[in-house]
């Protein structure tokens, strides 16, 4: 129990105080000079780096991405910020004496470096996902709700909460469009994330050097990038809330009970708020409730728990079940095989998707695939050498979510995106475990900065190639965007779009109206016959075209980046596929500029051919 | 205390008045969204007393940072969950329009700041 009282036992403040003090008397002499010339170097490297990382983002070129893309192109300044910003933390989080206002300062720094830099930079949204988004609430506004379609977007019909909350915010501003601030949500998103980690770790410990190590690991180790545009980031907000809410209540919780309860462990007013929140979960997004679900079932196996749990769990399963049986019920019912399917084969669940490669993978995306695996291997080994060197957090409820989201893992294969997501789920609850094995107050205290600074700079580095690796495919030029623009202005109702991937700028706008074709995504026998032979391939996917309703083929920089990248198709494909529609007479080039060419494919008589 | 539930229970209803101005109007924007982001959520942290600042005001929470930051998170996480249910809720009706979206939310507010509180229950 000795072990337990450091890290959750409702130890009062005097006995932290206790433990500090019986550090080395060198260490307890008040204001020594080691002490204030190390505070003084925080108050100056925090804001030096910040001044260097805004300095650096002046003169990038993003034209020169490639491979890696953005860090091939952001200067050695950048990474001097980051590095530098990292050194500060630790050299603030090892004085006890610093204030929760620097060491927040510390991380919203960090925040601002990692996820404002894409933003600062880019002249447009970044992430085709995001346009995506932005395409559905731009349909919300104009059909007063989510419009009934089939296909991919069949989806968000099922789900609509997160659109619709942003259509009631444009409608209430007066403003036109999601774009205005769509670029801020992974700055935005990921500041509010802060609260309620903080939330969730002070739960379960006191010691501030643990609660704000946890919340520095977990944005140094999510690399996944959901944290955009998009219902999951908004999910995920409401999730670790609801979690932090559970912990809080739960008899290993350093918080006494609550007075006066009446259901289970719980008042009234709190299990309100907790049911609100779970019931915005359950229709705003597919997956999160079944996390949730998990997460609460993991943590209702100790007995001791489940007055805490139970509720809670319940509200979690009505929610889901109420609206599971009604509003997404069509959709459930026309993908219940597919789901039935990947119940049955969960080992097929655990690969994370992509397509077979027609082509080969950039040298350095194979790189990048081993970073990101050594780093999600990294996060996962160090929460288990977490859970067997310090034992005082097997009490706390992190193991159990910890492991809670591989449950889901084996339902569903979720587009081929669960272990991402798994990995997403369980981040919280590992970077507390890795925060209590740097942190917690047994590490020899000359020794731990020199072990933890590197390694602090590796999560980074590999967080680095996860989240901007891809940037080349990721990020889009104003021209490829005008190219889309102009395609969803001028295709008339029921015209069929083309493209080589998804990955174009803002070519969901109006999806409602247009049918849409991503050859990569085609069944292989189709993109095999595209490499063998493009101009009948292509044909034969636009061979229901009419001179009323004409095709349009939409070829963009971004395109033929991820080709290159992923190797899903040669990476000449777009080259090739571009040469044979120029020299066709059947296709007319309507629209073209130095990153986008658009064809029209419009057969002379009417009926199509 | 008083002050805080009274300005919450009006603050919808100045939202609301909001709607008149033109369109993308700075002052409708910040209203709006000072509204939408924290407005709802804090009258139910103060309604359905999830922490201090039920009792004694924004003066019970200085002296404990948990309760401040169970107050702000809860603030914006309940304004958002709320605000959504609402616009989901009318969306689902087919009966959306702003204004009934923001008069749904002003009404919520109001009623969880006017709450009546019993001694001791906090």
């Amino acid at each position: 129990m000795g072990r337990r009282s450091e890290l959750t036992g409702g130890t009062p403040p005097p006995a932290v105080q206790t433990q500090a003090s019986a550090r080395t008397p060198q260490a307890s002499l008040p204001h020594s000079r080691r002490d204030t010339a190390r505070r003084w170097a925080v108050r100056a490297m925090l804001p030096t780096a910040l001044a260097l990382w805004l300095v650096s983002l002046r003169d990038v070129d993003l034209r020169r991405m490639r491979d890696l893309g953005l860090l091939q192109v952001l200067p050695v300044s950048f990474w001097i910020a980051l590095a530098l910003l990292t050194l500060s933390f630790c050299m603030a989080l090892y004085d006890r004496r610093t204030k929760n206002v620097w060491l927040a300062a510390h991380v919203l720094g960090l925040i601002a470096v990692l996820h404002a830099t894409p933003t600062l930079l880019y002249a447009t949204l970044r992430y085709a996902w995001a346009w995506k988004h932005v395409a559905v609430v731009d349909a919300v506004l104009r059909h007063d709700g989510v419009p009934e379609t089939t296909g991919r977007f069949a989806v968000y019909d099922a789900w609509p909460g997160f659109f619709e909350l942003n259509a009631l915010f444009l409608r209430a501003t007066g403003m036109d469009s999601v774009l205005g601030y769509a670029a801020w949500a992974p700055p935005v998103s990921n500041a509010l994330l802060v609260l309620p980690l903080l939330l969730l770790y002070r739960s379960v410990v006191r010691d501030r050097r643990l609660v704000w190590g946890a919340v520095w690991i977990y944005f140094s180790c999510a690399w996944i990038g959901q944290d955009y545009f998009a219902p999951q980031t908004f999910a995920f907000l409401l999730f670790v809330t609801v979690i932090a809410l559970v912990l809080r209540q739960l008899p290993s919780s350093v918080f006494p009970p609550s007075a006066r309860p009446r259901w289970g462990a719980w008042r009234r007013g709190p299990l309100l708020a907790v049911l609100i929140m779970e019931i915005a979960i359950a229709c705003s997004h597919p997956l999160t409730p079944l996390m949730l679900i998990s997460a609460l079932l993991a943590l209702s196996i100790p007995r001791r728990n489940r007055r805490v749990t139970l509720p809670v769990l319940a509200g979690a399963v009505a929610a889901t079940a109420a609206w599971d049986a009604t509003v997404a019920r069509p959709y459930l019912e026309i993908h219940l095989n597919s789901l039935m399917e990947s119940l049955l084969n969960p080992s097929s669940n655990v690969a994370s998707g992509g397509l077979a490669a027609l082509g080969t993978a950039a040298p350095g995306q194979v790189l990048l695939a081993w970073i990101d695996r050594g780093l999600t291997a990294g996060v996962v080994l160090l929460a288990v050498m977490a859970l067997w060197r310090r034992p005082s957090t097997r009490r706390t409820g992190m193991p159990l979510l910890l492991i809670a989201p591989l449950a889901v893992l084996v339902a569903n294969n979720y587009g081929g995106e669960m272990i991402f997501r798994v990995y997403l789920f369980a981040l919280p609850a590992a970077a507390f475990l890795i925060s209590a094995l740097l942190f917690e107050r047994d590490t020899r205290r000359l020794r731990a900065p020199l072990v933890v600074y590197p390694l602090l700079l590796c999560m980074l580095g590999g967080l680095a190639f996860g989240y901007y690796g891809k940037e080349s495919v990721n990020s889009f030029t104003r021209e490829e965007v005008a190219a889309a623009r102009y395609v969803t202005d001028h295709a008339p109702r029921g015209a069929r779009i083309l493209t080589l991937t998804t990955d174009v700028a803002g070519i969901d706008m109006s999806y409602d109206r247009h049918s849409r074709v991503s050859l990569a995504y085609q069944h292989i026998r189709d993109r095999k016959h595209l490499v063998g032979d493009p101009l009948a391939t292509v044909e034969a996917f636009v061979a229901e075209a009419t001179a009323k309703r004409p095709a349009y083929i939409v070829l963009t920089r971004a395109q033929h980046a991820l080709t290159y990248l992923t190797g899903v198709l040669p990476a000449d494909t777009q080259s090739r596929v571009e040469k044979v529609l120029s020299e066709s007479p059947e296709f007319t080039v309507v629209y073209h500029n130095r990153d986008a060419v658009v064809f029209r494919y419009a057969p002379p008589e009417a009926g199509g051919r | 205390m008083r002050s805080l539930r009274w300005g919450l229970a009006a603050s919808g209803w100045v939202a609301l008045a909001a709607t008149a101005l033109q369109a993308g109007h700075p002052l409708r924007v910040a209203c709006m969204t000072v509204f939408l982001v924290l407005c709802p959520g804090l009258a139910a942290v103060s309604g359905l007393r999830l922490t201090a600042l039920s009792t004694g005001g924004w003066a019970a929470l200085r002296p404990d940072p948990y309760a401040l930051l169970k107050t702000v998170v809860l603030t914006v996480v309940l304004s958002l969950a709320l605000s959504m249910l609402v616009a989901e809720a009318l969306f689902l009706g087919g009966a959306f329009t702003t204004e009934r979206a923001v008069l749904v939310l002003a009404a919520v507010t109001s009623v969880l700041a006017l709450l009546p509180r019993k001694a001791g229950r906090g």
